[in-house]
């Protein structure tokens, strides 16, 4: 879009562009959707929408064709709707995009990119597809036909409509609405935004305030603020503004990690029409309400997405946190009140004024209201973003909506909330998915990654790589965080080589009490989760590893060895072919072929040499008379 | 500011609302034990040795003393068995990461902490992190020439990029409140330096008696801010009429 956009002076002008963008448009018109995102693009998905567009131009037909954010279901990625029919194409390449091309033309499906469900049946539209069937598309569903940089497609979906009637609104109003809606923070906390809405309105009343979006999302293996930021990056700006009316601020900050260009840029893009259209800056609509929002890009520290220490950041000072006595809704970004919250958190605020608090509140359960993003990732056959209504099963997201364990593992447990979350067992598979719930069951909701691990997974392993991250992660401002942590760590680490002492659980469960209750900020709080999840679920598998110096799982290196079952063995050498370092051999019956023109007679047919052996598993997965044993 | 009644211990104390838990604990004889905190700069709250039990009824919450403001009819404890294994946990960790260093064996000692059963490998860092030489140099001094660098187990005291100083004016501030005596300052009739940030400073001395005065920088700094005359550092405080 090169034309500057025409600014809108009232709630009137708002809706006749609206009115004069639908009427442009037949709805009716065959639409390819290409899905795009940071995902999509990882699979050549901006390849593909450059092929079918060529395509379409020179069939000279009147074909739409679209470049949206991400539809979830990344595990089949790249994926292309056909509307109206709604034909659903998964793993699409870009030489498929002259079947795509004809199959818009010709109405008929293109029979080999449809999903293909476990009975073996062709699957047509995505509503039918078993990922999608379960989710509550509140705000994810505009991804799937809004270009994240045309603002003529958000407001032909029917985006900031909630502006008018919010505008109109008492501010005080807004709030009770958001409270009556009951929305929780989505960043991790939970904490009930209406009642910080509340407290940054009552704050130091005459000076400044700010609304802040918190897009540092850190956590590995989530990423659902992206795919909102980057595919419908309008929606949190709409949020924003509701937000920044309700409680009077006029100014806001968009805190974003550079690590995600995608969104920083749409986000831009987004910013850049708002401010054209007249729904950020002096006046908006006519309402005499002034707003703008400016992008702070950061630097990728997992603390910064901390409310104190993203606002220290933004400040322009180190990303530390400080202590929380008192509110950043007080005193916050330059000792102002400042109201901090996620992204998706503002997300859902635009629903809640256009459809009431009433509606909002009848999805989910009692304490935890509306839907939640999960990113679902790990040994999971699904991989995506999910999004339900809070109260869902733990058992319906991972088996239902993410198809189960590949390969036809067993399930063993399933991390939730990031790094600092929990990791619960499948004796907790049934636990109804939200806040308080999670919390009781000693994780926690955190932002919403949700890590599937199978049978073959180390739980202390498992802890040892999140205790890795966030001793790493720590700013290292305060001495329980820094230095426990990082004990933590040396602890789990001896124990997973095999040098674990009687008393290292008990010593961990000390530990992680201090760490706990006398850390700085909360990165160091829920630091001890994933040891003290795993101790509590799993202590069987810290005992083996202490005790018998054993790995139940075989993933610890220094406790397990490679040999190779004499019986099993019929001497193909497929272990010795792919073994980096020689330690698989295969010497008397391999005259005819020797390893580098070298034979050694002293060793036995078909060895592993404990001493080269790096425990790559490699032989165990190319061998297929199961003749290697790991013990 | 209004007054308030808070609890400590079970004794009432009278209090200014907002003031720092640790400033009553002192002025009402309780101990409670610090390392990073300094009457001249703000509560930073750190160290965490100064942890006490907030007491809430049916829960109860660790709080730092240093840094939280009270309000009335607030409850707390500073010597629960929760608080005393806390800071002999905590003090456990520093004292691992400092374990040759007097000042914090010695706390270690008055809080309970076995010296000589510490259960962390031993590293012997003569900085503690505290942050007071940083916090000297940007809230009293004012000349921000030094900072914390790295993060987590890397985290450090630093110039800026490990090299020269160039904002530092020699003052020793940094060198005089170091609680464990890790920032050295050398000196002699001509010279001070500062190994730790690099730098190297000339000395004044006074034009009348000869005496060594400070360096001839941090004379230069006070000489602007406070607007004096060019010729006011001249002679040293003994010889100006």
């Amino acid at each position: 879009m090169v034309a500057k956009l025409a600014k809108l002076n009232n709630f009137a002008d708002l809706d006749s562009l609206r009115k004069s963008i639908l009427k442009d448009r037949d709805a009716n018109a065959t639409t390819i959707v290409v899905a795009g995102g940071t995902c999509g693009e990882a699979r050549e998905s901006n390849k593909i929408f450059d092929a079918i567009s060529e395509l379409a131009k020179k069939e000279n037909a009147k074909l739409t064709v679209k470049y949206t954010g991400c539809h979830g279901f990344c595990q089949r990625e790249p994926i292309v709707i056909i509307e109206p029919m709604g034909f659903w194409y998964q793993m699409v390449k870009p030489s498929d995009a002259k079947d795509i091309v004809a199959s818009a033309l010709s109405g008929k499906p293109a029979e080999h990119l449809l999903f293909t469900d476990d009975a073996g049946n062709k699957i047509l539209k995505e509503n039918e597809i078993p990922f999608y069937r379960k989710q509550n598309k509140l705000l994810l569903s505009a991804n799937k036909l809004t270009d994240p940089v045309s603002v003529e497609d958000y407001l032909a979906a029917g985006g900031y409509a909630s502006l008018p009637k919010a505008l109109a609104m008492k501010p005080e109003a807004i709030v009770d609405e958001v409270k009556k809606a009951g929305l929780r923070g989505r960043g991790g906390g939970g904490f009930l935004t209406a009642r910080k809405w509340e407290t940054v309105r009552k704050a130091q009343p005459g000076e400044t305030r700010y609304v802040i979006c918190n897009a540092d999302e850190g956590d590995p293996g989530a990423y659902m603020d992206r795919s909102l930021l980057e595919g419908n990056p309008h929606s949190v700006l709409e949020g924003m503004i509701v937000g920044a009316y309700a409680i009077g601020a006029n100014e806001g900050y968009i805190y974003v990690r550079n690590e995600y260009p995608l969104a920083v840029k749409n986000a831009r893009i987004a910013l850049k029409q708002a401010r054209e259209l007249g729904l950020l800056g002096k006046n908006i609509l006519g309402s005499g309400f002034d707003f703008d929002i400016t992008i702070c890009r950061g630097g990728g520290a997992f603390v910064c997405g901390e409310s104190t220490a993203l606002m220290a950041s933004l400040e322009g000072k180190i990303g530390e946190p400080r202590a929380k006595y008192i509110h950043t809704a007080e005193q916050g970004l330059w000792n102002k009140p400042s109201c901090l919250n996620n992204v998706e958190t503002w997300a859902n605020v635009p629903h809640i004024i256009n459809k009431g608090s009433d509606w909002f509140a009848s999805i989910g359960t009692a304490g935890s209201k509306g839907t939640k993003i999960f990113s679902l990732v790990g040994k999971i056959n699904n991989t995506g973003l999910v999004e339900v209504p809070m109260g869902v099963k733990l058992r319906e997201i991972i088996f239902d909506i993410g198809g189960g364990i590949p390969d036809g593992k067993k399930f063993k447990a399933v991390q939730t909330g990031g790094p600092s979350g929990g990791c619960l067992p499948e004796s907790q598979l049934d636990l109804h998915v939200d806040f308080d719930e999670l919390t009781k069951a000693g994780s926690m909701m955190g932002s919403g990654g949700l890590i599937v691990m199978d049978e073959d997974t180390c739980m202390v392993d498992v802890a040892r790589y999140f205790t890795e991250f966030l001793t790493e992660e720590s700013c290292g401002k305060c001495v329980p965080c820094r230095e426990g942590v990082a004990h933590m760590l040396w602890i789990l680490n001896r124990i997973t080589n095999g040098e674990g002492r009687e008393g290292d659980i008990e010593l961990l469960e000390e530990m992680a009490e201090t760490i706990f209750d006398s850390s700085l900020c909360a990165l160091g709080g829920t630091a001890p989760n994933p040891v003290l999840s795993t101790i509590k679920y799993f202590r069987d598998e810290y005992e083996a590893h202490i005790k018998e110096k054993r790995c139940p799982a075989k993933v610890c290196k220094k406790l397990i060895t490679y040999s190779v079952i004499d019986k099993n063995c019929t001497g193909c050498m497929a272990c010795t072919r792919v073994c980096p370092t020689e330690a698989a051999v295969a010497t008397e019956k391999q005259a005819t072929a020797p390893i580098k023109g070298k034979t050694n007679p002293k060793l036995k047919m078909h060895q592993i040499i404990d001493k080269k052996c790096i425990r790559c598993n490699l032989c165990f997965e190319n061998c297929k008379y199961d003749a290697i044993k790991v013990k | 500011m209004s007054k308030v009644t808070i609890t400590i211990d079970g004794k009432k104390v009278q209090a200014e609302a907002e003031e720092s838990l640790l400033d009553i604990c002192r002025r009402e004889f309780i101990p409670v034990p610090t390392l990073c905190d300094h009457h001249d700069l703000k509560p930073y709250g750190v160290c965490r040795l100064c942890i006490v039990e907030w007491d809430r009824g049916d829960w109860s919450k660790i709080v730092t003393s240093c840094n939280f403001p009270v309000k009335d009819g607030q409850v707390f404890k500073t010597n629960s068995d929760k608080v005393l294994r806390q800071r002999r946990m905590i003090m456990e960790l520093t004292l691992a990461r400092s374990s040759h260093t007097p000042e914090i064996i010695d706390v270690a000692k008055r809080i309970g902490v076995e010296v000589d059963k510490v259960r962390f490998p031993k590293k012997d860092e003569g900085c503690t992190l505290c942050g007071m030489c940083i916090r000297a140099c940007s809230e009293v001094v004012e000349a921000n020439a030094i900072s914390f660098a790295g993060r987590g187990p890397t985290r450090k005291i630093s110039s800026p990029f490990f090299d020269e100083a160039g904002d530092c004016i020699g003052c020793g501030s940094c060198s005089y409140i170091c609680p464990t005596n890790y920032i050295k300052m050398e000196e002699d009739e001509n010279y001070r330096t500062f190994p730790e940030w690099k730098v190297k400073f000339e000395m004044a001395h006074c034009k009348k008696c000869g005496q060594k005065i400070a360096p001839k920088k941090q004379l230069e700094f006070i000489r602007k801010k406070a607007n004096l005359p060019a010729d006011w550092f001249d002679v040293c405080i003994n010889c100006r009429p």
